[in-house]
């Protein structure tokens, strides 16, 4: 068996090296695509209470909605290919993000801002000196469950002609043939569960360092909130 | 939307039809959820009663939650074959991880003082667990069961790639014959599906709490 699986990824037929590359990209683009989206919006948005609330609303909806819907969804407007799955990728993983953002700057303490004003920070220095640090690792969760949900989803993408992983579990499925369906299976769920306790290692370190070094009962509130980010539905 | 309206589509006698695919995903949902209730619940009694498991069993659940559905499935092939079995046993498993951490999670929320009073009136072990525990526990129970539901509602959709037959399966043969229309009805109901499964269960929830704060855990 392991010698089939070694000849599948070796013959030059199933070019291994460009769909690892295509399910690399894959991954890292709509994940890079989605923090850049939905982070700032986050901090502006969290900022009024209407935008807000609509924010965490829509954003609660869109995750109720299946990944495989989301994915499909892009066919008919969008077409087949990259593109397409790239841009379905990125709004799956927007509303974990936005969610987690809105919800970190919401938490700062008033006192905190009130306290940097009162030093005389502009509004530029509370943004990256005081906002910014505290809402990270909460940012930072919500960038970990979007991560996972996006990489679990990458091979769904071959659905719609987004190549890689999904490829070769596509093949296996349909001729029943072992070597593609593990090469696939097992390169994704490497990945998925790479990313996954990367991303928590990471996340242990975004933030302040006082935070970091604070009581035991905060480090375990901080994991807490991360692991009841991750139950978005992923499919 | 002319896919769903059209009536040739709503046959009950064609077994691709819209009410049937909706009763497949729905039957694979409830079974999913029922039986992921039923290994959820004695493992949550465990850990609550035995602290030091509740970090292993969390962790051991939240990685395999992480394991994506569609390799899961595939990988259970040679030994489940192309049945309703290689897609509920990830679907089961998927669950554990909301289930768990809420069922410990709603019985840790129950005030000791209760069980104080429950057991100074003479109640039995089972009595107190069945009496006063759980039906203060029900609350966020439920709010567990719902993220559970919601996510089972989708990974489910993929199923037809393995054989069984649900809404997915718009999805698929439509992606294969280029038929936009019919894409676009699977999304279109899978979500509706998905939505109101959330909107019902979050009406329980309520109801269930009875004005009680509820502090869900997922």
């Amino acid at each position: 068996m392991l010698q089939q699986i070694l000849q599948f990824i070796a013959d030059p037929q199933n070019s291994f090296r460009s769909e690892t590359v295509a399910t690399l990209e894959l991954s890292f683009i709509p994940v890079i695509a989605a923090i850049v989206i939905a982070c700032p919006l986050g901090i502006l948005v969290a900022q009024r209470p209407l935008p807000a609330f609509l924010a965490a609303n829509t954003s609660g909806l869109v995750r109720a909605i299946p990944t495989l819907a989301i994915l499909a969804a892009a066919l008919p407007y969008l077409g087949t290919g990259f593109v397409p799955s790239a841009i379905a990728l990125t709004v799956l993983g927007i509303p974990p993000i936005l969610l987690n953002t809105v919800a970190g700057t919401r938490s700062i303490d008033p006192a905190v801002i009130d306290a940097a004003r009162g030093m005389g920070m502009t509004g530029w220095q509370l943004l990256v000196r005081v906002r910014l640090p505290l809402i990270l690792p909460v940012m930072a969760a919500g960038v970990r469950t979007a991560a996972v949900q996006i990489v679990a989803t990458v091979p769904l993408a071959a659905l719609i002609g987004g190549g890689g992983y999904g490829d070769y579990i596509l093949q296996g499925v349909n001729l029943l043939s072992m070597p593609p369906l593990i090469v696939g299976s097992a390169g994704i769920a490497i990945l998925a569960v790479g990313v996954e306790l990367g991303l928590a290692a990471i996340q242990r370190f975004a933030g302040p360092r006082y935070l970091r070094a604070g009581t035991d009962a905060q480090a375990t509130n901080d994991e807490e909130s991360a692991h009841a980010e991750i139950m978005a539905p992923v499919a | 939307m002319s896919y769903i309206l059209n009536g040739e589509y709503w046959q009950m006698s064609d077994p691709t039809s819209i009410p049937n695919l909706l009763i497949g995903h729905i039957v694979m949902t409830v079974v999913a959820i029922v039986l992921g209730l039923a290994i959820a619940f004695p493992i949550a009694l465990v850990v609550v009663r035995y602290k030091r498991f509740y970090l292993p069993v969390t962790s051991a659940a939240g990685i395999i939650y992480t394991f994506p559905s569609l390799a899961f499935m595939a990988l259970l092939i040679p030994f489940t074959g192309l049945s309703p079995a290689t897609v509920l046993v990830p679907l089961v498993l998927y669950t554990q991880v909301v289930l768990i951490r809420n069922i410990v999670a709603a019985i840790h929320a129950v005030d000791p003082a209760l069980l104080e009073v429950g057991r100074a009136m003479g109640m039995s072990g089972t009595q107190l667990l069945l009496r006063v525990t759980l039906p203060l526990a029900l609350p966020v129970i439920v709010a567990g069961v719902r993220v559970a539901t919601v996510t089972t509602i989708g990974i489910a959709s993929i199923a037809p790639l393995f054989g069984v037959e649900n809404l997915g399966y718009l999805i698929f043969q439509g992606i294969n014959f280029s038929y936009g229309e019919q894409v676009m009805a699977g999304v279109i109901l899978v979500s509706l599906l998905a939505i109101g499964a959330d909107l019902t269960l979050l009406g329980v929830q309520s109801i269930l709490s009875r004005g009680r704060q509820i502090a869900a855990v997922a």
